[in-house]
């Protein structure tokens, strides 16, 4: 048999083929393993999900016929706090990967160390297939089902992959008729006017700028003389870069789909930022800046620069161009840019790899100063936030750092073990009930 | 998996269809049967078909990590592989020998063995088992050195493990790239049974 028709045999085979990613969740839990003291009974507490909810999702589309989809609600942990985790609509959503995901949140929110567990939800669908009032019933259905297990004090839902401040105010909206009280607190990342916090849109972005300065800081690295090249110029991407700016660094490439684009002087980012808020898809193609000239994606990401940050999609960085990569410290900005086989690269390399699960939680620290808010009834002033988000990020990277320095191991992985250590103490102190 | 994965669930990138379209060829040459052929006994169960497609595989992920530049030095396979005495649900024992071993390491070879599990199952239709295809113990050079840990197990006298690749003192140091194409030009063509 020629290798063609091998190959194609395989492929036939193989095509599909899922990797499960709760999976892929345990397995890094057995990493972390290695690493611990947590007594057997507790991890496997840790691995198992508190509550799986698989709901039908009707609804009746706009030419009057009636389509069911399925839903999910996942909580993985409640031992440090409310579950906290977002809400995705997509074709692609399982339960493995809401558990996965949902497991995520619990050692993303002990990482940074704010007072939640995990959970994530999410519904089947594709939903650029839905009319606009449409999709506010499935929004809404779906919160109806779900309806008994979230709430301000048991589990926040937020907006995640194909969902927005919208479909949030549709949660809040269905909650509150059917509760019959106001409780905004229900969920994050609502529009300001009914209760989103100030400083949300920038959160995430913020968050990169607190934790590159705090690393630079860390490896002696001047931030007046730091070159940054920013993959991705999207809500993170534009964000760190404009606040890295102003703290003094110099952003010498950056991208988004239409291009990417080098200026070894310097970007004017107010100025970029002007241009993409008119320009046509709020794109940078047809940037008019001087000394600047069009590279490769590829390109960008091989620049001689002082700091990467990826803020794009994930699996960017891979073997194929590991090795290429010469920025001494890389911040994961967006979630994943970093294959396992990249890892290992830069690893090698020297390379400093601010992992994603304290680089890009700016985010998720704001949704609980959103969720304080609500509790509390007083919102506060943006730089009130800014000011807090800086704290507790700051906090978090000294204690990733320090654990790395004590074990000689890397921020991913001692990012992990934090964040699985302290959801470990939490379930030890409080008990196994009855 | 819908975008925006963390870190925590990218998987690994190895090249699925590349390493078992290798196994299926290197079992195909030896047992002189075509790829449909070898499916139907791997599907039937025999195991000296299971051991020669596992030591294929085993070939291919040798391949795979030496491509990934001079982290890796040496790769064995011993146990079932290399017997007659293989079945549906065996590993595949792997002896990884590196410079100094690392938390990277350890969680590559883990994601790298879901991936081939997963794809494994789906290949020869089954619904659980094996639950673990590789069974990869990860040695440093000290360990090889002083004979410690599975660093006993390379020279043993009754395992006998079989070593796939070893990466060439020349080269040590030599950029990824560098390797990756040596590691291509040595493994390219599927495993012969001479090798054996």
């Amino acid at each position: 048999m020629a290798i063609q028709d091998t190959a194609r045999m395989v492929s036939e085979r193989i095509k599909d083929t899922e990797i499960n990613p709760y999976e892929m969740m345990l397995q890094q839990l057995d990493l972390v393993r290695e690493y611990t003291t947590i007594p057997d009974g507790i991890w496997q507490i840790l691995r198992n999900p508190e509550r799986t909810l698989e709901v039908s999702v009707p609804i009746t589309r706009d030419d009057g016929g009636i389509e069911v989809f399925t839903g999910y609600r996942v909580q993985h942990s409640s031992a440090r706090g409310p579950c906290k985790g977002g809400i995705r609509f997509h074709p692609g959503v399982t339960v493995e990967e809401v558990k996965a995901l949902a497991g995520w949140m619990t050692w993303k929110c002990a990482v940074v160390n704010i007072p939640y567990g995990g959970g994530k939800g999410g519904i089947s669908c594709d939903p650029s297939c839905f009319t606009r009032s449409e999709l506010e019933r499935i929004t809404r259905r779906y919160t109806t089902m779900i309806y008994p297990l979230i709430g301000t004090r048991r589990d926040i839902p937020a907006p995640d992959v194909n969902t927005n401040a919208q479909v949030m105010n549709w949660i809040v909206d269905t909650v509150q008729f059917l509760s019959g009280e106001s409780t905004p607190g229900v969920v994050t990342g609502k529009s300001i006017e009914i209760g989103g916090a100030l400083g949300r849109h920038e959160a995430t972005g913020r968050g990169v700028m607190f934790i590159t300065l705090g690393v630079l800081q860390r490896l002696g690295i001047d931030v007046a003389e730091t070159r940054i090249a920013v993959q991705g110029f999207g809500n993170v991407g534009s964000i760190a870069s404009r606040l890295l700016g102003e703290a003094g660094a110099k952003i010498v490439a950056i991208s988004d789909v239409s291009g990417a684009y080098h200026c070894p002087t310097g970007f004017d980012i107010d100025l970029v930022l002007d241009y993409v808020k008119q320009s046509p898809g709020h794109l940078l193609a047809g940037l008019p800046h001087s000394g600047m000239e069009e590279i490769s994606n590829d390109e960008l990401l091989a620049l001689d620069v002082d700091v990467l940050i990826p803020a794009a999609l994930e699996a960017q960085i891979a073997a194929r161009n590991a090795e290429d990569i010469r920025a001494r410290v890389i911040v994961e900005g967006a979630n994943g840019p970093t294959t396992p086989e990249a890892d290992l690269i830069l690893g090698e390399k020297g390379t400093t790899v601010v992992p994603d699960i304290l680089a890009n939680a700016g985010g998720v620290v704001c949704s609980y100063f959103e969720w304080v808010q609500n509790i509390q009834c007083f919102p506060w002033e943006e730089k009130e936030t800014d000011q807090r988000l800086g704290r507790i990020l700051q906090r978090a990277l000294r204690e990733v750092w320090t654990l790395a320095e004590e074990r000689e191991i890397s921020l991913r992985l001692a990012a992990f073990i934090l964040g699985v250590e302290r959801v470990a103490t939490a379930i030890q102190l409080r008990g196994v009930f009855p | 998996m819908p975008s925006r994965a963390p870190s925590g669930l990218i998987p690994a990138e190895v090249p699925n269809g590349i390493l078992f379209e290798q196994a299926l060829e290197c079992c195909s040459h030896r047992y002189g049967l075509s790829v449909e052929a070898v499916l139907r006994r791997l599907e039937e169960g025999d195991c000296g078909m299971h051991s020669t497609f596992r030591y294929g595989l085993a070939k291919g992920l040798s391949c795979y990590l030496a491509s990934l530049g001079s982290i890796f030095h040496e790769v064995y396979v011993y146990g079932s592989s290399i017997g007659e005495s293989s079945n549906f649900a065996s590993d595949i024992d792997v002896i990884v020998v590196v410079e100094r071993r690392r938390d990277e390491i350890v969680n590559l070879l883990k994601r790298l063995n879901l991936s081939l599990t997963s794809h494994y199952r789906r290949l020869i239709g089954l619904e659980r088992d094996p639950v673990s295809l590789l069974d990869v113990h990860v040695i440093d050079r000290t360990e090889q050195a002083e004979r410690s840990g599975y660093g006993a197990v390379i020279g043993g006298l009754h395992t006998r493990p079989i070593c796939l690749w070893r990466s060439d003192p020349a080269t040590t140091g030599a950029s990824r790239k560098e390797n990756s194409r040596r590691a291509s030009n040595t493994c390219s063509s599927a495993p012969k049974s001479t090798e054996r």
